[in-house]
């Protein structure tokens, strides 16, 4: 009996201090992941929301590259700086986890992410990882003492993320024929987009009612714009002529009333001395476009007749300053009324002066058949072969210019697209972006798993994660359509330069054309095919298991997060 | 009778015996081991915790900068630092309005709209300047109309006596950082590109073009550079001014971006502890750069009996240094909701 007692004890010792062992790695491992999980969703609410080095717009349809811009946090984490990076394909195949799970993620196109070895804390562009790769992670965590890596590495190295649960489809950065809503100062002369859209709006029979003023404005236009200001600002007669014209576009346009200094447009109203609902007609409420830019011309004239350089020679009147700064309230009156009254009147800039980026229309894709449209795809006429689904707003925007772009590195101009904008509208009953939901809609789950993929054989060499050839900078017509890199994998700081995995390749160059895109050797270069210093040690490393073996992932926790449709930055 | 034990039965007995008290021994032993590995993971965990919560805490109340509860630990008090009380007496020359000390960047009232020339901020020609017109006219930091120098006026204040972290935080995102001085010039700080990390060069060269001077938002100021709060001693040497500095990618001394890291403010939980204990040590790092806001903390374990160091890396949303100066009673301690804050005038 004793014997059998004591071999229970013993076997119960046995058993359970490995439990009450694992049971504290697994709390350490939760510790970990919590804090990735705090980082990632810092990363995601702040993520850097600038669009240089972007394509923001083109000709067709389904030529933006911008459309693929992420605004799921896993396409985050493939596009962005998020300090996770795409475990192989091949390594992610081979690990085992409760429910298969992760095979089911993997099925579904999903992907398993590790944490970088090098957390990135200085910037949120790609860009800062090259530029500043003397002093752009932390090799050690002990914030800035230098005592180098320590234990927390090899317990980060260990789990690997997913986003789980359906993605929703989300709002579109911007149309992709055009880059709304475009942007100017107020004041500013007429740009040439704008008096392009001008003599587009003019005809009696423009859907969304002609423009007035064409006459004026063309010669506003002829006299200063952004290519010859410069040479105007001296030329007292030059100016003098500049005022007179914006006066004469004002008075065709707008309410004036007459001053010592000239005709001066009537400020917008107070909107708390009108009674909502405030009727859509009323311009006093929802500016017309022309008015904006008449009023925008006639401050920017009236502030150029107090330059620095007729100063001293012929120094402006207390009746034209007076008039200057009244035009100029005008102005900023006008502009700041109509960028915040509807964000799908595309007639005008918005201005940069009014220091807010939420204007911004709702856009998406219209993914379903309509009567209007029994195929939902729209097969774009570029002879490639692509095709997209059509856009839908909150409301059909209108008076919208065509684009004012560039295409490729070659920085010509985007063709005329204005019949491309009009074939872009899908069924308008189907926008969505704007409806009720319910909370579980919009809840998704960050998983995170414990696993030693480090220990397999090919861990360093396993060919990098396949990357979506939308976030690619190219696009179907072998066109590298911006200044940044065609590709950047999110791996790239790591990726080997070759077969001897003993180096790596140059860092990007921004704002260069790159060259030999289509050969296999850049193909190579940029995608990883030699794999990665997935550890950051600069050494080619191995581990024992070999590559036909499969690993158990332990699930580690699950965190729930809000699942955004539409473009955002919390504070930046 | 009893038949008594043979000898060969006590050699098995002993034997078992012998084996039975090693088996008990071993497994002593693997338990003792597995009690030592499971307390020392335990208490490190536990350590590990009690470090973020002590750090979240930190980053939401920024006490280990400013600690509203003991005037001898409130270092960025002191005029030109993020701290600096704003109450200033009515009458007060450099408050922003007459009647209106409010902190209030609402781009749906005109007082906060941005008013110089877009593209440029005094002219490409020195010395006649203004080529474009002179867009002081509009508003400036001695306008006559009150609603035309607000804006001037707080971004003044805020940077003169805040310093280059506290106008980012205390401006809304997308603010167009310039104004008008008294002469109708943009001022230097904001528009002088002298050199990189120079003191009280809130413009900097730019990265793509050194001459460039118009007026910049958030992400082209900080373009690979950073504004820190700091208390740290090395960043705080006669002439340092940190909070009127900022951190850039180019430069070659402790003011290079990276320094940045070097900006930390350190919690030391437990400081009586018996020095066989493991250690717990916090850092807090804060700053403005590279086009967003970072609030970061770095929680380390040390056991002392075998060196190992486990590290906790943490980097989240927190309380903005506006929310924070809203914490404190504007006199002392923290502030409850209708009591004046370090934002509120007399």
């Amino acid at each position: 009996m004793s014997l059998l007692i004591l071999a229970v004890a013993i076997t119960g010792t046995a058993l359970a201090y490995p439990v009450a062992i694992r049971t504290q790695q697994l709390s350490r491992y939760q510790i970990m992941a919590g804090a990735k999980v705090l980082e990632l969703l810092d990363s995601f609410a702040q993520a850097g929301h600038g669009v240089a080095s972007q394509q923001t717009e083109a000709e067709w349809l389904g030529q933006s590259t911008f459309t693929a811009s992420p605004v799921d946090l896993e396409r985050s984490m493939v596009k962005s700086l998020f300090d996770m990076l795409p475990l192989p394909s091949g390594i992610a195949r081979r690990i085992d986890s409760d429910g298969d799970e992760i095979a089911r993620l993997l099925d579904d196109g999903g992907c398993l992410f590790y944490p970088s070895p090098n957390p990135h804390q200085l910037g949120s562009e790609a860009r800062y990882a090259n530029i500043t790769e003397r002093g752009d992670s932390f090799t050690d965590w002990s914030g800035g003492t230098g005592e180098g890596a320590d234990e927390a590495a090899s317990h980060v190295a260990n789990l690997v993320f997913a986003v789980v649960g359906c993605a929703q489809q989300n709002a579109l950065p911007y149309h992709p024929c055009l880059a709304w809503p475009y942007y100017d100062w107020t004041p500013a002369p007429l740009q040439a987009w704008e008096i392009a859209s001008w003599r587009a709006h003019a005809a009696a029979n423009d859907p969304d009612g002609p423009w007035p003023g064409l006459v004026e404005a063309e010669a506003v236009h002829a006299l200063v714009n952004p290519d010859t200001v410069q040479a105007v600002v001296g030329d007292l007669a030059q100016v003098a002529a500049y005022v007179r014209a914006a006066q004469a576009l004002v008075a065709a346009t707008c309410a004036t009333v007459a001053t010592p200094g000239g005709p001066q447009p009537l400020p917008p109203a107070d909107l708390r001395t009108l009674t909502p609902p405030w009727p859509a007609a009323d311009p006093d409420v929802y500016p017309p476009p022309w008015r904006v830019l008449a009023t925008r011309v006639l401050a920017h004239a009236a502030t150029m007749r107090t330059n620095g350089v007729l100063a001293a020679s012929a120094p402006a009147s207390a009746q034209e300053i007076a008039y200057a700064a009244a035009t100029h309230d005008a102005a900023l009156g006008w502009a700041t009324r109509y960028a915040a009254m509807d964000p799908y009147d595309w007639g005008a800039a918005r201005p940069l002066n009014r220091q807010i980026g939420w204007d911004f229309p709702l856009l998406q894709f219209d993914c379903f058949a309509s009567p209007g449209h029994p195929d939902p795809i729209y097969r774009v006429p570029d002879g490639t072969g692509d095709v997209s689904w059509r856009v839908v707003a909150g409301r059909r925007p209108r008076w919208y210019p065509e684009a004012r772009g560039v295409y490729a590195t070659g920085a010509a101009p985007i063709p005329p697209n204005r019949r491309a904008i009009d074939e872009s509208w899908g069924e308008a009953s189907h926008f969505n972006l704007a409806s009720r939901f319910a909370a579980e809609e919009r809840a998704r789950q960050i998983v995170c798993w414990a696993v030693d993929w480090r220990a397999y054989e090919d861990c360093e060499s396993a060919p990098a994660a396949p990357l979506d050839a939308r976030l690619c900078h190219i696009d179907s017509r072998g066109n590298q359509v911006t200044l940044a890199p065609v590709v950047a994998h999110p791996e790239h700081h790591l990726f080997w330069a070759d077969a001897a995995r003993a180096s790596f390749p140059a860092p990007y160059v921004f704002g260069a054309v790159e060259s030999g895109i289509e050969t296999v050797a850049y193909k190579q270069l940029r995608l990883g095919w030699w794999g990665a210093d997935r550890d950051g040690d600069k050494s080619f490393d191995q581990g024992p298991l070999p590559a036909t073996a499969r690993l158990r992932a332990a699930t580690v926790a699950r965190f729930v997060f809000y699942d955004r449709r539409v473009p955002h930055a919390l504070r930046n | 009778m009893r038949r008594a034990h043979t000898l060969i039965e006590l050699l098995i007995a002993l034997a078992l015996g012998t084996l039975l008290a090693a088996a008990a021994w071993s497994a002593v032993r693997a338990a003792s081991q597995a009690i030592t590995v499971v307390t020392r993971l335990s208490i490190q965990n536990r350590l590990l915790r009690a470090g973020a919560h002590a750090a979240l805490d930190d980053l939401d109340t920024w006490s280990s900068y400013d600690d509203p509860t003991d005037a001898a630990r409130q270092p960025l008090r002191a005029p030109g630092e993020p701290f600096q009380p704003m109450a200033l007496p009515d009458g007060d020359p450099r408050r922003w309005d007459d009647l209106d000390l409010a902190l209030d960047a609402d781009q749906s009232d005109a007082r906060c709209w941005y008013r110089g020339a877009g593209v440029i901020s005094n002219g490409w020609s020195a010395g006649s300047g203004r080529e474009y017109g002179d867009y002081a006219l509009h508003g400036r930091i001695d306008h006559p109309d009150a609603a035309r120098r607000w804006s001037a006026r707080m971004q003044r204040d805020i940077v003169d006596r805040l310093g280059f972290y506290a106008l980012f935080e205390l401006m809304p995102a997308n603010t167009v950082f310039s104004w008008f001085d008294a002469d109708g010039f943009v001022p230097a700080q904001f528009h002088a590109t002298d050199g990189y990390t120079e003191r009280d060069r809130l413009y900097q060269p730019f990265v793509w073009s050194e001459a460039r001077d118009e007026p910049r938002e958030l992400a082209l100021l900080s373009c690979l550079s950073a504004a820190s709060v700091t208390t740290a001693a090395t960043f705080r040497q006669p002439g340092d001014d940190p909070s009127h500095r900022w951190f850039s990618n180019w430069a070659t001394d402790k003011w290079r971006l990276d320094g940045v890291r070097g900006c930390v403010s350190v919690i030391t939980p437990m400081p009586l502890r018996p020095a066989t204990w493991p250690a717990l040590a916090i850092d807090l790092n804060r700053w403005a750069g590279c086009g967003r806001f970072w609030a970061i903390a770095n929680v380390t374990v040390v056991d002392p009996t075998t060196a190992e160091r486990i590290s906790l890396h943490l980097r989240t949303h927190t309380t903005t240094l506006l929310g924070a100066r809203r914490q404190r009673h504007r006199d002392a301690g923290w502030a409850r909701a209708g009591q004046p804050t370090l934002d509120d005038g007399t």
